[in-house]
Formats: C-alpha cells, structure tokens, sequence
C-alpha cells in the first residue's frame, strides 16, 4: 500500500525534483504539500510549488497549505541577523560565477506557467494539527526546507507525534556544511524548530549533507532523465544541470560535473530505505547560536548515549539516479 | 455595546479574581478563555479556570487549553532554568503558596476544555471575527506568540492586547524581570512587534494599586461567591507574601485583576507612558521590558501603565463583584 506523507518544501530547484517523485511514485500518497520559507521567501516558494503541481496536472487533488514566512525565533536575537543579508528581493541567496555575474542554486520562479490555482486558507501549521488529530492512520511526515511549520506545530499540539509514523528530515550535516563551516542551511534558518522536531518522540530520519554529497547526481544522470522523454525527465535534468553549474562554481564536489539533489533522496528513501546505505542511530543535538549555529551535533561519546532518531552518513548515487529514472519515466 | 474580550489566564490566585470580574461585568464580553503554563503546569491552570466558570455559573464560556511550555527558551539548557515560583513556604507548620495547584473554595466540575487547542482558536476566530477583539494576556505570552506567529494577518483584527507582564522600576523573578515576560522571552518580543495596539499592565501599575487585608474584608461583606472567592485569594496572596518577603508586607498586588479593569476603564490608570519596548531576551537583561530611554528613542510601540488608583481598582471590583 503506497505510504502517505506530507510534504513540507520550499521550493526550490531540488525541492522540485522532490515533489515530482513523490508524486508519480506508486509507492507514495502525497496528501498535501505544505510550504515554508527558506531558499526563497514565502511567497515565491509557495507560487512555484502552486506552478509545479499544477504543470503535473494535480492542481485540483493535491492541496497546497502555505506556512511561516520566518523562523519561530532565530531573528529576534539581533546578533544572529547577519546572514540575512547578501539576499535578492526575491529572498534567494546569491552568489557568484567566476565572471562576477550573479547566480542561484535556487531561481526565484522556476520556469513553468504561472499558477491558476491558490493555496489552501488554512495555514500550514494548523493544517498539520488539524490533519493528524483526526487522521485514522500514521502518517509520514518529509520537511526538506527549514523545520519552521512543523515547530510551531509540535509546540501547540504535542499530542499530534501519536499519529506520525515517521519524519524523514533532509538537514544537517556531520562532517559537510554548506551556509556556514558547520551548518547546512535548513536547520541553520530555523535551529530551534529542528531542535523541538528532532526531539518530538516520533521516529526521525535525517538525510544530511553526508548523504546527500555522496549520492550526488552527474551530467549523464542529466541525460539519462531526458532521454525517458516524459515533463517530468526533461524538468528534473534541466533542474539538476543548473544545480552543477552552481555547485562547480560555488560547492564543487568529490566527483566533478554533479550536483546535490538533497530534498529528491528524501522520496527515495521511502521508495527505497537501502538508498541510504549508512543509516545508523544516533543522538543529535542542534545547536544555536555564535559559530555552532544550526550544527547537528551527533553525540560521539563513549558508552550508551541514548539515540534519538537515525543519520545517513551516505547514499548510493547509482540507486538515487536508478530510482529517479524508475519514477520519472511515468507520463 | 459590550466591548469583546479573549482571556489568556494562567489561573492562578491573582488570574481567577481578573476571570471574575470580566465575567461579571456587564460592559464586556468574554468570549472565550484561553489557558497557558505559567504560574502552574496547563493542566491545573486548564482545570482551575474550568472550575471558576463553572463555580460562576458560567458554563456557557468556552475554554481553550494553551501551550505546555515556552516556545524556545528551555531547547538547549543554555537559559535560566524554569524557577520554581511555586515553592511553599513553611510558616507555623503551614505550607503557603502564592497559586495552590487547586484553587480554594472551588468545587470540581463536569466542564471540560474545547477539543481544539488554544492557538488554532484565536487564528480561526479572528480570521473569521468581523469585528475588533480585545486580547487581555496575562500569563506567558506563548500562544499568542505561536499565534502571530504562524498567522500575522491576525493582527489586523485586534482591537488592543493588554498585557499584564513586566516591569521598570520593580521586577519579581530576576534582578529586572516579571515573571509572564521572563517565562517566554521570545514569545513576549513578538507580541510586542505583531503590529496591534499594545498597552502594558507592568509591576509599576500593579504594586501601586495593591490590596490589603482590610480591603479583603470589603470584598467579603459583598455577600456574594464572587467577592467571597476574590476575599480568599487577596487573602491567601497577603500571607504568602508577607511570609516570603517580610511581616510588613500586608498587601498584595492583584496583577492580572488590574489588567481587566484597564479594559473596562482605562481611568484607572493615572500614570501611561507612550514609548518604545523591546523584551531582553538574555544574559541578565533575560524577561525585561526594556523601555528605550535614549534622548531620541525609536519610535513608540506600545502604552505602559506607570500608575494606577488603587481605590478605582478597588470600587470596580466592589461594583461588579457585588453582582450576583
């Protein structure tokens, strides 16, 4: 029976990629999709998810619930605000080619139609506490962008962890950061949403940085995705060869010409849980504040540290660009 | 016409005499009442106010459960840790407490919360109110600060929130922090900015019009539950305090009382500053109600209530106490 999850995004180029899996794969039920901010400002990354679901022809059976537009506290403490700056009217942060031109991981719209559809009215935070308070089933829970909705829900209705059979986290990083020498970027925005998550009593995944690095997607994963001919092959390889051309100018990888598609090996993971070929429990700690800002410190101690969820130290990029390819040749 | 409150009471000795009077008051009307952690884990201060309304024979009033716990400040342990405000003291074999887990003189009752919890309340029924609420706050500012949070727009329909919470020239819990503020922090801050009108009930106000024994007995010569009920927890606070602090303490500040009476007559407030308030969010400064003082200060945020006439304060709560 295909799983059900809630997909919690901020889209976003690999967030894109993300949502096309979870919704053509058989092995997952997308009941919703809620939005936050992140790679982008609210407004932007709920209006490419509205593009994005409604170019898959689900614009009217997979409701889209807009969330926080800001962390629950982090830019409160005036000496956390640095790095909001450094961003473009669209939120997005920019960085630079080696000719000085500007250039996103994330473009502010991604190039599809404007929506014709709307977000639900509920926000997204009460939407989860209303959906699990009543759901009859477990369900499965899959935040790829800051932790912020899913915070605030858990601090108002701690009650709801009783209906989550999983939270698969993409976050964090061991021994990879990206926004600072640490801290990979959705925990850093929000450190203490993904503390209170981390911490809620459901099962929690994380599929960090580690993971994400080592299953990296490459340039003939490109065009193996265009060559199945389909919206959503052809979409996710224009995706994905951008996201090289950011990552070599800006995070180049162990293997050259590829590209992280972190939010994508989250819906592989429920696909297929050995896509994650080093998960293993541990105890994660975030941190806040001064240079350990956002770090996910996995407890190293010896003796029994009690674990408090599990942390893919690495992915099998042959079985992430299979699984992808497998998924995206559906029409 | 009867002007629309939400009550966010964490009850709390001083929070049930505020319940009553703006229940009995015929110049407002409650609209609902939201609970919050605070003085008391939210299961009590849930349970004690169930059993006020029902004690008042107001069954009819919903009641909503709020938040467990402050929205960030316990995460990393790096905080002050939660005080234990409501330790006894042990006075002539006797335990004290400033709020008793159950309130005195109450019976129990057969009324239960609202299913739906205290922040999803406001944000469904503001979004839906077509008129102005007024939003009088006096425990933690938690969930209104979830609240604001998740939905901003909120702001649009609130006529004023009167916050019973800090302090300028007196604190309680730390060397400059009132408890409702120090226990969220950063809950209280994003009050302060949401945008609606802000008016402060502080330690300033609340210590000016404080109650005496004497005054105690006047609210029990009403001759009603009410005045009987607020006579004990005037009562009750004046022992703690004078045990805990000194015997010549024989008063004690009525703190969230004041607040509703704010609502009702703002005369009762002699003393309102209009100025500029950001909450300290840590190291000692952790839980103030900082009021820029800067020979040019940015620009006013919110009214802060410096004074207030103990003798209205006390003739208010007579009148409508008075009520059966």
């Amino acid at each position: 029976m295909a799983k059900k999850i809630i997909l919690d995004v901020d889209t976003g180029s690999d967030d894109a990629v993300a949502i096309m899996a979870a919704i053509l794969s058989e092995d997952i039920d997308l009941v919703a999709l809620c939005t936050v901010w992140g790679n982008l400002d609210i407004d932007h990354t709920t209006d490419n998810t509205l593009r994005l679901v409604e170019a898959m022809g689900k614009g009217d059976k997979i409701p889209v619930y807009k969330g926080c537009h800001t962390a629950m506290c982090k830019y409160l403490y005036d000496d956390r605000l640095e790095d909001r700056k450094n961003l473009d009217g669209s939120g997005a942060r920019v960085a630079r080619d080696e000719n000085g031109n500007p250039i996103h991981m994330h473009e502010p719209e991604l190039d599809l139609p404007a929506p014709t559809i709307k977000e639900q009215a509920m926000p997204a935070t009460l939407f989860y506490i209303d959906y699990l308070r009543n759901a009859t089933e477990k369900l499965t829970l899959v935040p790829v962008g800051p932790r912020t909705n899913l915070g605030h829900a858990l601090r108002i209705a701690p009650d709801i962890v009783k209906n989550i059979e999983e939270i698969v986290i993409m976050g964090g990083g061991d021994k990879v950061g990206n926004v600072t020498g640490c801290a990979e970027a959705n925990i850093w925005h929000d450190p203490e949403a993904a503390e209170i998550v981390a911490n809620c009593g459901a099962r929690v995944v994380w599929v960090p940085l580690d993971a994400t690095h080592s299953a990296c997607l490459t340039k003939d994963d490109c065009e193996r995705f265009r060559a199945l001919g389909t919206f959503a092959g052809n979409f996710a390889a224009d995706l994905t060869a951008h996201r090289i051309v950011v990552h070599n100018a800006t995070q180049p990888l162990e293997i050259p010409d590829a590209a992280a598609v972190h939010d994508a090996l989250c819906i592989c993971y429920l696909i297929d849980p050995t896509v994650l070929d080093d998960l293993r429990p541990v105890h994660i700690s975030v941190s806040f504040g001064d240079w350990g800002d956002g770090e996910t410190i996995v407890d190293r101690r010896e003796g029994h540290i009690e674990p408090n969820g599990y942390f893919a130290f690495h992915g099998d990029r042959v079985k992430f660009a299979n699984i992808l390819c497998d998924v995206f040749k559906k029409k | 016409m009867a002007k629309k409150v939400i009550l966010d009471v964490d009850t709390g000795s001083d929070d049930a005499v505020a319940i009553i009077e703006a229940l009995r008051c015929p110049d407002l009307e409650v609209v609902a009442i939201c609970t919050v952690w605070g003085n008391l884990d939210v299961p009590y201060t849930t349970e004690n106010t169930l059993r006020l309304v029902s004690s008042l024979g107001r069954k009819d009033i919903p009641v909503y459960m709020g938040c467990g716990t402050a929205m960030v400040k316990y995460l990393d342990g790096s905080r002050t840790p939660p005080v234990k405000e409501n330790q006894p003291i042990i006075k002539d074999g006797k335990e004290l407490h400033i709020h008793y887990q159950e309130l005195e003189g109450l019976a129990p009752t057969d009324k239960k919360a609202e299913k739906m919890d205290a922040v999803s309340f406001y944000v469904n029924y503001l979004r839906a109110s077509k008129e102005k609420v007024t939003l009088i706050p006096v425990g933690p500012l938690t969930n209104l600060g979830e609240a604001f949070s998740i939905a901003p727009d909120i702001a649009d329909k609130v006529e004023e929130i009167v916050i019973m919470g800090g302090g300028d020239e007196i604190a309680n819990v730390s060397c400059c922090a009132e408890a409702n503020i120090w226990h969220d922090p950063e809950a209280a801050e994003i009050v302060a900015r949401c945008g609606a009108p802000v008016l402060w009930i502080p330690l300033d106000a609340t210590h000016s019009a404080a109650l005496t024994i004497e005054d105690a007995k006047k609210l029990r010569e009403l001759g009603t539950f009410a005045g009987d009920f607020a006579a004990l927890m005037v009562e009750q606070r004046v022992e703690f305090e004078s045990a805990s602090i000194g015997g010549d303490k024989n008063n004690s500040a009525i703190h969230d009382a004041l607040a509703v009476a704010a609502v009702i007559d703002r005369s009762v407030l002699t003393d309102v500053l209009t100025c500029n308030v950001h909450i300290g969010l840590k190291g000692f400064s952790e839980g103030e109600t900082i009021i820029d003082r800067r020979c040019i200060p940015d620009k006013a945020n919110c009214q802060f209530a410096r004074r207030a006439s103990k003798e209205k304060f006390l003739s208010m709560l007579c009148d409508y106490l008075g009520r059966e």
